[in-house]
């Protein structure tokens, strides 16, 4: 390894320890796979050991994983190789086995797209505000808002049809 | 309810011990300085692309609009189509009149007329979806709504969609626009007070309540809040405090030229780990005009892990959100574009190594677009994209008479790019096209 003349490398190693579950989670939320979350997360990192960005503080810190954990699950699913389809009759028992009973929460955050989950999850589990969201996804405050009370009608509206309303 | 389901499932989500020490291994690698390897993977191949029929012809927009489409689309009008597809819901009707289209960027023109009333506005909000009849997707790349002008006359408004692919949309496309709600007079404002301000912070002392005949507690305004109040917005914060029922609670005083509102009020509150966590204050009580919020069970006992108060509104003075159901079908006919084959290496970004093959040019009367070699994108991994910004390599199109131009970009990712031109052009007339100081002649 070369000499690590800053600090750098023992930085980042406590950086992985410190932001593993929140870059991990963001990207399920974002991919709701495992497989998706896994390879996002490991680009994450590989990205600050080969950007070795100047992060001030913890909030910069957690911005900044926030921000690049978003741009490398949004390239993850720009990677055509990931978009190639599979025909239904190939997958055999690949195929997602019915929802269990008490998996609304599960099945309905399934059903919003990929940027209504992005922005729930910054709201609802990282604290986010709306206009910090705004500034780390690059939109404006309105569009977030409108996201977000399009996501919250979404999950009331599927809940309420399983009978089970807890938006 | 659903915070604290969603909180609950996702602490039980965390990476495998394996996934973090592999990391860890790909990190100190990478920070050894140790080399990557070329990889290859599979190519995919480009769409083939049919050539297009246009047709101009009246639109069915007043003069009013049809003046702003001619305005917005320019010198590229004359490639815009006709469209007719139109739908009613609510007492409004949809309807689309125009659609330019070259593959890689689409725009649709389509109104929206309150048949019945006023509910509509140049401010009005659009929620709408975008989709391919044939797929359950929009399988490109980015699309936006956005209202270009609103007549009053005829209570209609114009809007232009805008969509840019990172596939061709296909000759005979049909897009489907799906919109679900539309709000006129739309506005938007926030209040925030941070816990620890000398002057508004909150503390631990309970704040003169009063009981309401239901029997909630509820804040009384506080003077200074409800001066700055009646100087400021709309809608304020007039009380942020413990109440003597020992919660946390918001007042908050609407507006009162407001037809429909939406309002949040959050806390953030730190969690153990010391993560900001924002919490919905979600018992709304109704109190002489103002509505009280209270996060019951957060006492002053906690007020160090409270770090701000936030008033979110969405409102509209002039309507209701009109919700229905408008599903309209769009043709597309895409103006024909030429392609060609072109091997030539882009440095990638100072962070990553090595080049990125571009390997094609589609060239049509409004656009030009880069496409590179996907397998030439990744690093040895096969996941980690080379860092390469397209938008830089602005390319110069030379034409038969020496004109060279410098087309706008317009959009793109990390493998293709497409620039504008300012003007129509034909594509006949171009006989070479630069690129990063590298010149393909167009024969």
């Amino acid at each position: 390894m070369k000499k690590d003349d800053d600090g750098f490398n023992a930085r980042a190693e406590e950086l992985l320890e410190r932001y593993a579950g929140l870059v991990y989670r963001l990207a399920f939320a974002r991919t709701r796979s495992r497989e998706g979350a896994e390879d996002v997360f490991q680009e994450v990192f590989l990205r600050l050991v080969a950007k070795r960005p100047q992060l001030e503080n913890e909030e910069h810190e957690k911005a900044w994983f926030c921000r690049v954990t978003i741009n490398c699950a949004n390239s993850y699913w720009r990677n055509p190789f990931r978009r190639r389809t599979q025909p239904l009759e190939d997958t055999g028992e690949l195929t997602a086995p019915p929802p269990e009973e008490g998996n609304e929460l599960d099945a309905c955050l399934d059903r919003l797209s990929p940027e209504l989950r992005v922005v729930v999850h910054l709201y609802y589990y990282e604290g986010y505000s709306t206009p910090e969201i705004a500034g780390l996804l690059g939109k404006k405050e309105s569009a977030v808002r409108m996201r977000l009370m399009r996501a919250r009608r979404q999950l009331r509206d599927f809940l309420e049809e399983g009978g089970n309303s807890c938006v | 309810m659903f915070e604290h389901d969603y909180r609950a499932k996702f602490d039980e989500i965390a990476p495998d011990r394996a996934l973090v020490e592999r990391t860890r291994d790909r990190m100190k690698a990478v920070l050894s300085g140790e080399k990557a390897r070329p990889r290859r993977l599979t190519r995919r191949g480009l769409l083939a692309v049919a050539a297009a029929v246009l047709t101009v012809s009246a639109l069915a927009a007043g003069p009013t609009l049809w003046q702003a489409i001619r305005n917005d689309l320019g010198s590229r009008a004359p490639y815009a189509t006709e469209v007719e597809a139109a739908c009613e819901d609510q007492g409004v009707r949809i309807e689309a009149v125009r659609a330019l289209a070259d593959g890689r960027m689409v725009r649709v023109y389509f109104t929206a007329r309150d048949l019945g009333g006023n509910r509509l506005d140049e401010t009005t909000q659009i929620s709408c979806s975008l989709m391919r009849t044939d797929r359950d997707v929009w399988p490109y790349g980015s699309y936006s709504v956005r209202q270009l002008s609103y007549d009053p006359d005829s209570r209609t408004c114009l809007f232009v969609l805008t969509a840019t692919g990172r596939e061709r949309v296909p000759e005979g496309a049909v897009l489907c626009l799906d919109v679900e709600r539309l709000l006129g007079g739309y506005q938007s404002v926030s209040q925030r007070i941070s816990a620890s301000s000398e002057r508004a912070g909150i503390t631990e002392k309970p704040l003169p309540s009063t009981r309401t005949q239901d029997g909630s507690t509820v804040l009384l305004p506080q003077p200074e809040l409800e001066s700055a109040a009646a100087a400021g917005g709309p809608f304020s914060i007039v009380a942020a405090g413990f109440a003597e029922d020992g919660n946390l609670h918001v007042r908050v005083r609407p507006a009162n030229r407001a037809v429909w509102q939406n309002v949040t009020v959050c806390a953030t509150i730190l969690n153990e780990d010391g993560a900001g966590i924002g919490r919905d204050l979600e018992q709304i009580t109704p109190v002489e005009g103002d509505l009280d919020y209270c996060l019951e069970g957060f006492g002053p006992e906690q007020l160090s892990r409270l770090t701000q108060v936030e008033m979110l509104v969405d409102y509209s003075a002039l309507s209701k959100p009109v919700e229905g159901d408008w599903t309209i079908e769009i043709p597309l006919q895409t103006v024909e574009s030429e392609h060609f084959s072109i091997s030539l290496a882009l440095p990638a970004d100072l962070e990553s190594e090595g080049s990125v093959m571009a390997q094609s040019l589609e060239l049509s009367p409004l656009s030009l677009t880069l496409l590179c070699d996907q397998d030439t994108m990744y690093l040895e991994d096969g996941k980690t994209l080379r860092s390469v910004t397209l938008e830089k390599w602005t390319p110069t199109v030379l034409l038969k008479d020496g004109t060279a131009l410098a087309p706008t970009y317009a959009d793109g990712n990390s493998w293709w790019a497409a620039w504008a031109f300012d003007q129509p052009i034909d594509p006949d007339q171009v006989v070479a096209i630069t690129i990063y100081d590298q010149t393909i002649p167009i024969s």
